[in-house]
């Protein structure tokens, strides 16, 4: 699942970047760190830039871009869920506030991303 | 002193509060990053240089924003000294992620006092932080202040006064990948009992609006075509005003100097051609006034969102529409705009065509011109007539031409792989009227540095051809003076077009600036120019055919008679090399154009 699937009010967690390290290292400056809670806060007709909710700002991203950004589901946890579990720091819920929520209380941190 | 952070956390306010009136503006050598450096008055009666390095988001030197900012943090520009002391401005109302722009300037090692900007956002919105605990945590003194409401303030002040007393080294944190420093900024934010603010409800109702599906392209459309028709009828009095006090002071000087040769050198060739260009300061200023307004209420980067579909079908993106808005004005201002572009290729494609949007520089020619050739009859009933129609059409050529030009280019030798296009949404905030003030001002000063010089001397040059040889110790008819052999050179070159020598030399000194040629043409038929004369009116209908006039419309639409512009294009890009090739393909385009036009209505 890639962040170009995202619909607004779902919340997800950014997994990976899949793209040239130059783009992937500006992206990670704006807040797409892997273990970061991402939702989808609108999108544009006609295939034009979405805006994604991250890391407390907002980002426009076209859609080959957001292509390339492997998401998974906040919630619920898969059958291999308690192990995805622990990369992402903060406890995730379907609310579509999570992001809001989770930057509220201080705890938007990512996790270490490959321990 | 240096003042740095990333983009969009009030860093001009402060330094605007900070410096007051006491700053000037120019350009580091060889790039167009605007250099901005003020005076700050410390108690003693000293005063300490503070510089606004632009806003960045990283210290990787992706951008030339950031490469500069690099250069002058650890003293390797040659155009600055290294500062002694440095003030890092940070967005309070999202600290956690802001604090992990701190770790890279802290780790430069000079003395650095972290500012914590926007209290009062940060306060409205429920929430709350302690500048002790943060400055605990990341080893730097730490200010909580509100740059727009002046809350603060005076704490930097103390800082600047301290530093520039006694600088002293810190222990800072070392920390190089992303995702590391972003997770040590988040748990200093956390240990230092940071309360995060609620969201920013008023901006999530406004984008709803703003960048609705439907509602969004109808309100970017509303406020395109509200800054384009404000350029023409909010200006129009200003300029007669302007108009009229040149006129006026041109007189009385007139009136008071004594004849002699320099009272003719400074009425005619400095005061008409300065003023001439003076003239379209109120011009410049609204346009201005309104992308201030745009950028400082954070409307600017929705904009760029919604207008990122349209510019991606010429293989543009969101971020080159500000600039090419701009070239309605003045395509120096735009060039210099361009820097906000990341891609390399986006970049040079923009800079490219911008000059070919319609600036104001070619409205007075085009008005003198249509009003001289195209008989006013009812086209739309009252609603569009035959001249608004063909001025219409001018500016959806020179569009139509940047677009089909930036198209080509984007698809050969500018084609990019990819172009990621990211832009961070600011909250939506109120512009203040200082902070607009001093955008004005700075705008003004450099308009009429920049013009004023170049206009100035070629007019200055003009006279003096026009006015030599001396005959019997009297000035010789235009056609026999060197002007007039200049332009009686060329005339072969564009006699295909229907241009005889006279309008030669109104090409020739356009070169400098496009209006000039109502100033040449004037002195040329030897009497008052401007754009409204009807007399001049009718000594071009004596020398142009109506083909002819359609292809000197043509010309003005595509060639690029603009030295600033060229200066610029050459500072930008670091060379000759794309200027040359902007003015050849542009006198190309203009050349064939005029051509055509003249076979098709000749």
């Amino acid at each position: 699942m890639s962040l170009a699937d995202l619909r607004p009010g779902v919340d997800a967690v950014i997994e990976a970047l899949e793209l040239a390290e130059n783009d992937a290292h500006r992206l990670m400056l704006l807040g797409f760190i892997p273990g970061t809670a991402v939702g989808c806060s609108g999108r544009s007709p006609l295939g034009g830039p979405a805006i994604y909710r991250i890391d407390g700002s907002e980002i426009a991203l076209r859609l080959e871009t957001a292509r390339h950004i492997a998401i998974r589901p906040a919630s619920p946890p898969g059958p291999d869920g308690g192990a995805r579990k622990r990369r992402a720091i903060m406890p995730l819920t379907a609310d579509s506030r999570t992001a809001d929520r989770a930057a509220r209380e201080g705890r938007g941190l990512p996790g270490p991303p490959f321990s | 002193m240096a003042l740095c952070g990333p983009p969009n956390v009030g860093k001009s306010t402060l330094f605007n509060q900070l410096t007051g009136l006491r700053h000037k503006v120019a350009n580091y050598p060889g790039v167009t990053v605007e250099k901005k450096i003020g005076g700050v008055k410390l108690s003693s009666g000293e005063e300490i240089d503070l510089i606004d390095l632009p806003g960045t988001c990283s210290l990787d030197a992706q951008s030339e924003d950031e490469r500069i900012a690099v250069e002058v943090l650890k003293g390797e520009n040659e155009a600055v000294p290294k500062p002694a002391a440095a003030i890092l401005t940070l967005d309070a109302t999202n600290l956690a992620r802001q604090l992990s722009f701190a770790p890279g300037i802290l780790d430069l090692g000079i003395p650095t006092l972290v500012v914590l900007n926007m209290a009062d956002e940060l306060a409205s919105r429920g929430g709350a932080v302690s500048a002790e605990a943060v400055a605990v945590e990341i080893g730097a003194p730490t200010a909580l202040i509100s740059a727009r409401k002046g809350g603060g303030v005076d704490e930097v002040r103390a800082f600047i006064e301290s530093a520039a007393a006694a600088p002293k080294p810190l222990q800072l944190p070392v920390l190089q990948d992303v995702p590391a420093v972003r997770q040590w900024a988040g748990a200093a934010a956390q240990r230092s009992g940071y309360g995060a603010p609620g969201p920013p409800l008023w901006s999530r109702r406004l984008d709803r609006v703003f960048l609705h599906p439907l509602a969004g392209p109808l309100v970017f459309l509303a406020v395109v075509i509200a800054v384009f028709q404000s350029i023409f009828t909010l200006a129009v009095p200003l300029m007669d005003g302007v108009e009229a006090a040149v006129a006026a002071s041109g007189a009385w000087l007139g009136a008071v100097l004594p004849e002699t040769f320099f009272k003719g050198l400074l009425i005619d060739g400095v005061w008409g051609g300065v003023g001439s260009v003076i003239v379209f300061l109120p011009q410049i200023l609204i346009l201005f006034l309104f992308i201030g307004i745009l950028e400082d209420s954070g409307y600017m980067a929705r904009a760029a969102v919604i207008a990122d579909r349209s510019m991606r079908l010429v293989g543009l993106q969101g971020k080159s529409f500000i600039p090419l808005l701009s070239a309605y004005a003045c395509a120096v201002p735009a060039i210099m705009a361009v820097r906000t572009i990341e891609n390399k290729r986006d970049r040079m494609a923009t800079l490219l065509v911008a000059p070919l949007m319609t600036c104001s520089a070619r409205l007075p020619v085009y008005a003198l011109l249509i009003a001289a050739f195209v008989p006013e009859r009812p086209l739309l009933g009252p609603l569009l007539g035959t001249r608004a129609a063909v001025l219409l059409g001018l500016y959806a050529t020179g569009f139509l031409a940047a677009a089909a030009t930036a198209w080509v280019l984007k698809s050969t030798i500018l084609r990019s792989v990819s172009t990621p296009f990211m832009l961070e949404l600011p909250p939506y905030r109120l512009p203040t009227l200082r902070s607009l003030a001093y955008r004005l001002l700075d705008r003004s000063k450099i308009f009429l540095r920049r013009a004023g010089t170049v206009i100035m001397a070629t007019t200055i040059v003009l006279w003096v051809l026009a006015g030599l040889p001396l005959e019997n110790g009297e000035p010789p008819e235009i056609a026999d003076s060197y002007a007039g052999s200049i332009g009686k050179a060329i005339e072969p070159a564009i006699e295909p077009l229907g241009f005889n020598w006279k309008i030669g030399i109104g090409l020739i000194t356009s070169l400098a600036a496009r209006e000039v040629i109502i100033g040449t043409l004037g002195t040329i038929y030897g009497m008052e120019a401007d754009e409204d004369s009807v007399a001049l009116q009718d000594a071009l209908r004596s020398e142009l055919s109506f083909g002819a006039s359609i292809a000197l419309l043509m010309f003005f639409a595509f060639a690029l008679q603009c030295m600033s512009t060229v200066a610029i294009v050459r500072r930008e890009t670091g060379g000759w090399k794309w200027p040359a090739a902007q003015f050849l393909y542009m006198g190309l385009l203009a050349y064939g154009a005029a051509w055509v036009a003249y076979r098709w209505f000749g």
